[in-house]
């Protein structure tokens, strides 16, 4: 006691100057962190709604935190007008034809926003001009151009991949855009009008055998040119007896296996692919339906993911025996196109 | 500094103690209050001192309204009284020297230590005080404290000193050195209201004595009067335990 | 003795009330023996309470006004504000460190527990920062200097006020808010805050420890996932929260320690008072702070 008494002066001090001293620290390093000293450039963007916005909201780009949000107010037209901070560092890399993309973390409910960058890298967006968002026409006009892409190749690529291909099904009421949806309408052309000559099948056997160019997706592909043929083909039940017949696989001892009047194995299998299709087309809606309710329902979206991986094999089973085709409901046949939207992005 | 107490009424809890009281006091004149409730005297030497309101009347020192001003506008007022509590009041939590030096440290431009030390050493010396100045104040007799707070009132050099009992719980012999140094004080010119039921401190100071009874002034005695002591020596509340009259 | 009257410290132009404004209204508002009506006595509790809130008030305004003047009077006060410090902050220490290692690692250790269910052990420091930095340290630093130094304000300064202490430095024209509540005013806001930013370190190194028993982690990468979701308004929010606590802290616990008037049986009422009072406004206070810091 007397110690302390005597040394009031210096204990009392030591005891402030550290705490200070640390408090100074830890200031210094946010403010570091936070890019408190930094240059900032201005830019504007514009999204529907300001769910999970804050003034601290991060702007990404691949994987870098390029900016942040300033502020955001609501215009008169309802929608959020918002003012980017972008560091210095990151200042080329605001070219033109460039958008942002906001997203939400389910569990936070913040968001962030990632910066998806046009093609021409060299043509320097002037400070103070206005980004489109994802969320405007523009925007989404710059992702159907194809001028920006949404790219999985750095973090946040499972939840920004399969956002994407959620934000995809929302559109499906145009069957040019639905990837799943699509498939499923493939996999019923092609099961149902299924006379494809058996050269033609090997030709696409052996270009999903090929296939393991990352480019693009070997089963969408299948599925696309399959469905580009279904037109072509008048097929009947004898053509595939046929077909059938001249398949050199092992799957022609099944074939002799099946009884004529398909109603042990073939028919309950049809069954099956019905149930399985009509699974999916629930799991389809249920995934809608969690992309309106919350976009980046990340633990959600991991597990349907195996789901549909696992669709997507059977589907591929389904695919590689032409014996089982013929099972699946008719569908209204329907026109396909090359899309960029790819479901084996989903295991990158 | 003369003292005027106007109209002055004091309560305690709703209890009137003292009504409507009027006397004063000049500047080098003393002047004692007896009665035979000595508590509400000491109450009143707290409201002469400026912290006890009044519930009614005021307090003029030097002509100064000491109740209608804030305690930071009569600290220059302050500076030149001093107050000696009955059971010598110190602040616990010092030791008595600092208790000593603290209202000399606060009113002093250019705090000299040694000038003060060696004050405080010839008074101690005068009341054969042990040497209890770096003791706490919990670890010292009552007489030591009362003579203590005696030297601390001096050791400032106040113009006006307010007393509450000055022989209260002193043997003799420093009854004796307390009723000389009143004696010194007046002789210097000091202003001194006391609070003290003693014939022996009345004989040695006293220019007039205040009576108060129920409250209310009974009677002003003057010692410039003839019969002063006459009057004085009929009052029975007055003790004299010294037995120097003839001493002092 | 009649109550201290607490209001001659205060400025007397705004101040023309007595303390024991208790009697007084009780003495203009009845007939003496007559028994009160329910109105009148809830006339006279409301005209208290009010008379109470305008007396802390100004007592509050005098407190901040000697604050402003207290280098002035440094030779004064300094020690006695040194050992406010010692005794509030540097005493308090080694409690403070205990209950925040262990608060800090409790928090990791169930954040980690509940959110590695979600596969979200990235939002513990997000946790950490929230809970801790924002809304416990202050909280726990508060509770705990109320219990220590609080109370020991209050009954120090009611016993001063027994023992003629305060009208003995009042006799000196030293002013007891100038000389004793300034300085442990002072003292205690520098000691919550100080021994908040102890907490919060504390608290961080004890979640280090504690997340290094599951899984060995580097403490520099901890640390930067700790500071990256760092931003400055929790360090403003602490600071502000830490100060102020400490204000209402001393305020209240001094001006229930100067509230005692007369006997000893006071200065424990009083004491409790004070730690009852200082605890519901840190809460209030900590309500108000937080909304605010939402709302804007």
């Amino acid at each position: 006691m007397k110690f302390k008494f005597k040394h009031t002066d210096k204990i009392v001090g030591m005891f402030f100057l550290f705490a200070v001293l640390a408090l100074i620290f830890t200031l210094v390093v946010v403010a570091a962190s936070k890019r408190i000293f930094d240059k900032k450039y201005y830019f504007t963007t514009q999204f529907v709604d300001a769910t999970g916005l804050s003034s601290s909201t991060k702007l990404y780009f691949k994987g870098y935190e390029i900016g942040r949000l300033k502020k955001f107010t609501l215009n008169i037209k309802n929608q959020i007008d918002a003012e980017l901070i972008i560091y210095k560092e990151f200042r080329n890399k605001i070219v033109e034809n460039s958008a942002i993309f906001k997203a939400t973390n389910p569990v936070t409910g913040k968001s962030t926003m990632e910066f998806l960058q046009g093609p021409d890298w060299n043509k320097v967006l002037a400070e103070g001009e206005y980004i489109p968002s994802l969320d405007t026409p523009e925007g989404k006009k710059l992702l159907k151009e194809g001028l920006i892409k949404r790219s999985g190749d750095m973090m946040e690529s499972v939840l920004k991949n399969v956002d994407q291909l959620l934000y995809n099904l929302t559109q499906d009421n145009n069957p040019d855009q639905g990837a799943l949806s699509r498939m499923l309408y493939n996999l019923a052309n092609m099961t149902e009008k299924m006379d494809v000559s058996l050269g033609e099948i090997n030709a696409l056997l052996a270009s999903f055998q090929k296939d393991n160019n990352p480019e693009d997706g070997a089963l969408f592909r299948i599925l696309s040119n399959i469905a580009d043929l279904t037109d072509s083909f008048k097929g009947t039940a004898a053509q595939l007896d046929e077909m059938l017949n001249n398949y050199k696989d092992p799957d022609g001892l099944v074939v002799k296996l099946i009884d004529p009047d398909k109603e042990n194995l073939i028919f309950p299998m049809r069954d099956m692919l019905l149930s399985l299709n009509e699974n999916l087309t629930s799991m389809n809606k249920i995934l809608e339906f969690l992309y309106q309710q919350m976009p980046e329902f990340a633990d959600i979206l991991a597990k349907s993911k195996v789901t549909l991986q696992t669709a997507q094999k059977t589907l591929e089973a389904v695919n590689n025996n032409p014996f089982l085709r013929g099972g699946i409901k008719e569908e209204a046949p329907t026109q396909q196109k090359n899309t960029k939207i790819r479901l084996m992005d989903l295991d990158q | 500094m003369n003292i005027e107490i106007k109209k002055l009424s004091v309560d305690i809890d709703e209890n009137i103690i003292i009504k409507n009281i009027s006397f004063s006091v000049a500047e080098h004149e003393s002047c004692i209050i007896i009665g035979s409730y000595s508590f509400y005297n000491g109450i009143l030497l707290n409201v002469l001192g400026g912290f006890y309101d009044p519930i009614d009347g005021t307090v003029l020192i030097s002509g100064k309204d000491i109740y209608s001003k804030t305690e930071d506008e009569i600290i220059d007022l302050r500076r030149k009284i001093s107050f000696v509590f009955q059971e010598g009041a110190f602040l616990s939590n010092l030791t008595v020297l600092e208790n000593l030096l603290l209202p000399v440290k606060f009113y002093a431009k250019k705090f000299v230590k040694s000038k003060v030390m060696k004050e405080i050493k010839e008074y101690c010396d005068y009341f054969d005080v042990p040497a209890v100045l770096e003791k706490r104040p919990s670890f010292i007799s009552y007489t030591s404290k009362k003579i203590l707070s005696l030297i601390r009132a001096l050791i400032t050099h106040p113009e006006i000193i307010i007393i509450n009992k000055p022989l209260f719980n002193l043997d003799i012999r420093n009854q004796i050195k307390v009723a000389n140094l009143l004696k010194d004080l007046k002789k210097d010119g000091k202003t001194l209201i006391i609070a003290s039921n003693s014939y022996d401190v009345i004989k040695a100071i006293a220019d007039q004595v205040v009576h108060i009874e129920n409250g209310s002034i009974r009677k002003i005695m003057y010692a410039k009067n003839k019969d002063f002591f006459k009057e004085i020596k009929k009052l029975d509340i007055l003790s004299d335990l010294l037995g120097v009259e003839d001493e002092v | 003795m009649q109550p201290l009257l607490l209001y001659r410290f205060i400025d007397k132009k705004l101040a023309y009330f007595r303390l024991n404004s208790n009697c007084r209204i009780h003495k203009f508002n009845t007939r003496k023996g007559a028994r009160l009506s329910i109105f009148e006595s809830a006339g006279i509790g409301i005209r208290t309470r009010l008379e109470n809130t305008k007396e802390f008030y100004l007592f509050v305004v005098q407190v901040f006004r000697k604050t402003l003047t207290f280098h002035r009077q440094k030779q004064i006060g300094f020690m006695v504000l040194l050992r406010q410090i010692m005794f509030t902050g540097y005493e308090a220490l080694p409690l403070i460190l205990f209950i925040a290692l262990s608060i800090g690692g409790l928090i990791i250790l169930e954040g980690n527990y509940i959110l590695s269910g979600f596969g979200q052990s990235q939002l513990v420091y997000v946790i950490l920062v929230t809970v801790v930095i924002r809304e416990l340290s202050s909280i726990i630093t508060a509770l705990i200097v109320i219990a220590r130094s609080g109370t020991a304000i209050s009954t120090e300064l009611g016993n001063m006020t027994i023992n003629n202490e305060i009208n003995l430095l009042r006799s000196f024209g030293i002013s007891p808010i100038s000389y004793l509540v300034v300085s442990r005013f002072i003292g205690v806001v520098v000691s919550m805050f100080l021994l908040t930013i102890y907490f919060n370190l504390a608290a961080v190194i004890g979640g280090w420890l504690f997340s290094t028993i599951f899984y060995p982690i580097n403490f520099g990468y901890f640390m930067s996932q700790f500071l990256y979701q760092l931003t400055f308004a929790d360090i403003i929010i602490f600071v502000i929260k830490s100060i102020v606590f400490g204000t209402a802290i001393a305020l209240i616990s001094c001006y229930q320690g100067l509230k005692v008037s007369t006997a000893s049986t006071e200065v424990p009422q009083r004491t409790i008072k004070a730690a009852v009072s200082s605890l519901i406004a840190v809460v209030v206070f900590d309500i108000i702070i937080t909304a605010l810091f939402y709302i804007l």
